[in-house]
């Protein structure tokens, strides 16, 4: 279980992140949701260490957390240009005998012995993900993951998610899609101005769905209108 | 542990490969007319470099060895990246920082400054430990500063204030305070200082901030001259006048070493627009032609090529600008 406990952070005095706590279970898909702004980017870059919190404590397993514990894949993902494709996952997949990339690749297709740089964004996240699967961590953060998919990847990814969760994985995404995160997660919270304000369970979905379109898209229809 | 370190060891291994595949692919993107041309000015500088028999052939070797380390470094966009692959990425770079530093710390080794050559193996070495640019200090949105308003019109400036400031005072001040104790001491700061401004220029800026500064491409080139030198100068005027008022036996040098940093942030800025172009990866060929302008300093007789290699630059970059930029404006 990862267990965040009161985690804040905050940018030049404005907070950010006000006092989170959370428990994640291993083999389930959690998903949080939130408008741009509300903090999601900075919770993961929280939990991958990449920030450091100014308050509270992350553990997997009671035991403090590392960076060899997660895979995180970032909204802007890093390749070097002169890189092929097999040399990425290469180094993603070391020591990783689980991992034979060509099969793998049967399923990506992707053109892994051309430089990246020739790739589109598409096949760069399609990449990335192959690659997060080669590292092989308990932990994966997947920060808006459905990001410059096309509609077969995506479906394709969902049910992938759900694979790994089901292998033990620990899978916690993003996104600003509520139909895309009740697909997919077990869990989903709710981030909004750097708190969680709702947690909700798979079986609560449909209800939560409806009224959380009538709350904020019929409202925010209702304000167009008048301003219209 | 033993695994893990097994592990780590076999990761860095890979690694390291990987890097040395990348340089060989670039090399082959260079041309072999341009390789033989940069390999025979490397050639030049080391042989010029190993016959000089004065401390300042060591002085320069081993400031040219901080360069090249230190400009990596600061460059590195993979920090990140690497972090997420091992958790001990540090020693992925201390060993690839030592083997880029190892031929010039042999060079000190033979001409008998071992000292200097261990030294700069071991900075090279603690680099990575020292400074942790990307997580740090472009990450963490918590380390930004703000900065003078009289910074803020020039777009490389405040881009490189925010990343390499802390970097850039260290150094002043280093400098500053170090000053007295040996006349190089000075130029070397100067060197660094200089190479770490025109690092500023690798950043790409949106067409429109160019259009912005000035209707046609000659008047936006010199307004932006004017500007990189003037803050250039801000920074480096009060070390010459330290050095000069320290050793006033050295003024002529002095003076000469000065234009040289000026000439060469002039040649960077005109470097920058020669290449522009929307999304393009300027750290090669600015780096490419930093080290031809240092070479023509370093060689007397390849002096003359400075003044015509600036007026080449600006020749080009105008081009540039009107063909990439005014043409669509």
């Amino acid at each position: 279980m990862l267990t965040l406990e009161n985690i804040s952070f905050a940018y030049q005095q404005k907070a950010v992140l006000n006092g989170i706590t959370l428990r994640l279970e291993d083999g389930l898909v959690h998903g949080i949701l939130g408008p741009n702004g509300s903090g999601k980017t900075t919770l993961f870059n929280v939990i991958a260490g990449r920030l450091q919190q100014d308050e509270g404590d992350i553990r997997y397993h009671d035991r403090r957390i590392s960076t060899d514990m997660i895979g995180y894949l970032e909204t802007n993902l890093f390749f070097y240009s002169l890189m092929t494709g097999r040399e990425y996952l290469e180094l993603h997949a070391r020591g990783n005998n689980d991992f034979p990339i060509s099969k793998w690749n049967d399923i990506f297709n992707l053109p892994l012995d051309h430089l990246i740089e020739s790739y589109s964004s598409g096949m760069k996240k399609k990449l990335a993900i192959m690659g997060h699967i080669g590292l092989d961590r308990p932990i994966m953060l997947l920060d808006e993951p459905f990001n410059n998919l096309d509609l077969e990847a995506n479906q394709f990814l969902a049910a992938l998610i759900r694979m790994l969760a089901k292998k033990g994985k620990l899978i916690f995404l993003s996104s600003h899609f509520m139909e895309v995160i009740t697909t997919v997660c077990d869990r989903v919270q709710v981030l909004q101005k750097g708190t969680i304000t709702e947690m909700v369970q798979r079986e609560e979905f449909d209800e939560w769905k409806g009224q959380h379109r009538f709350s904020q898209i019929e409202a925010a229809k209702k304000q167009a209108r008048k301003l219209l | 542990m033993l695994g893990t370190d097994r592990h780590t060891a076999d990761h860095c291994t890979q690694y390291l490969g990987l890097r040395l595949r990348m340089a060989g692919r670039l090399l082959s993107r260079l041309g072999v007319v341009r390789c033989v041309v940069l390999a025979g000015l490397l050639l030049i500088v080391i042989v010029r470099l190993a016959v000089m028999e004065t401390d300042i052939a060591q002085w320069m070797v081993a400031g040219l060895g901080c360069a090249i380390v230190g400009s990596l470094h600061l460059r590195r966009r993979d920090i990140a990246f690497l972090q997420s692959l091992n958790s001990r990425y540090q020693l992925f770079l201390t060993v690839e920082y030592i083997l880029i530093s190892l031929p010039l710390s042999m060079l000190l080794v033979l001409k008998g400054a071992w000292e200097m050559g261990v030294l700069l193996l071991v900075t090279g070495g603690a680099l990575p430990f020292l400074y942790q640019n990307q997580l740090h200090h472009i990450t963490n949105p918590k380390d930004r500063r703000p900065f003078p308003p009289v910074l803020i019109q020039s777009y490389e400036w405040v881009a490189g204030l925010r990343r390499y400031g802390i970097f850039l005072a260290l150094l002043w001040l280093l400098t500053a305070i170090l000053l007295h104790n040996h006349f190089l001491v000075g130029w070397v700061g100067t060197f660094l200082i200089t190479t770490l401004i025109a690092s500023f220029y690798v950043e790409i800026e949106p067409a429109h901030f160019v259009t912005l500064i000035a209707n046609e491409p000659r008047h936006f080139l010199l307004q932006k001259v004017a500007s990189g030198v003037g803050k250039s100068l801000l920074l480096m005027v009060p070390l010459w006048v330290g050095h000069l008022f320290l050793y006033p036996d050295w003024f002529l040098y002095t003076i000469l070493f000065g234009a040289m940093n000026v000439v060469l942030v002039i040649a960077m800025i005109l470097a920058k627009y020669t290449f522009y172009e929307r999304g393009a990866d300027l750290e090669l060929p600015i780096s490419t032609i930093f080290m031809v302008f240092c070479t023509c300093f370093i060689v007397p007789y390849l002096l003359a090529m400075v003044p015509l290699g600036v007026i080449w630059l600006f020749h080009r970059a105008t081009k540039r600008l009107k063909n990439t930029v005014y043409a669509h404006a």
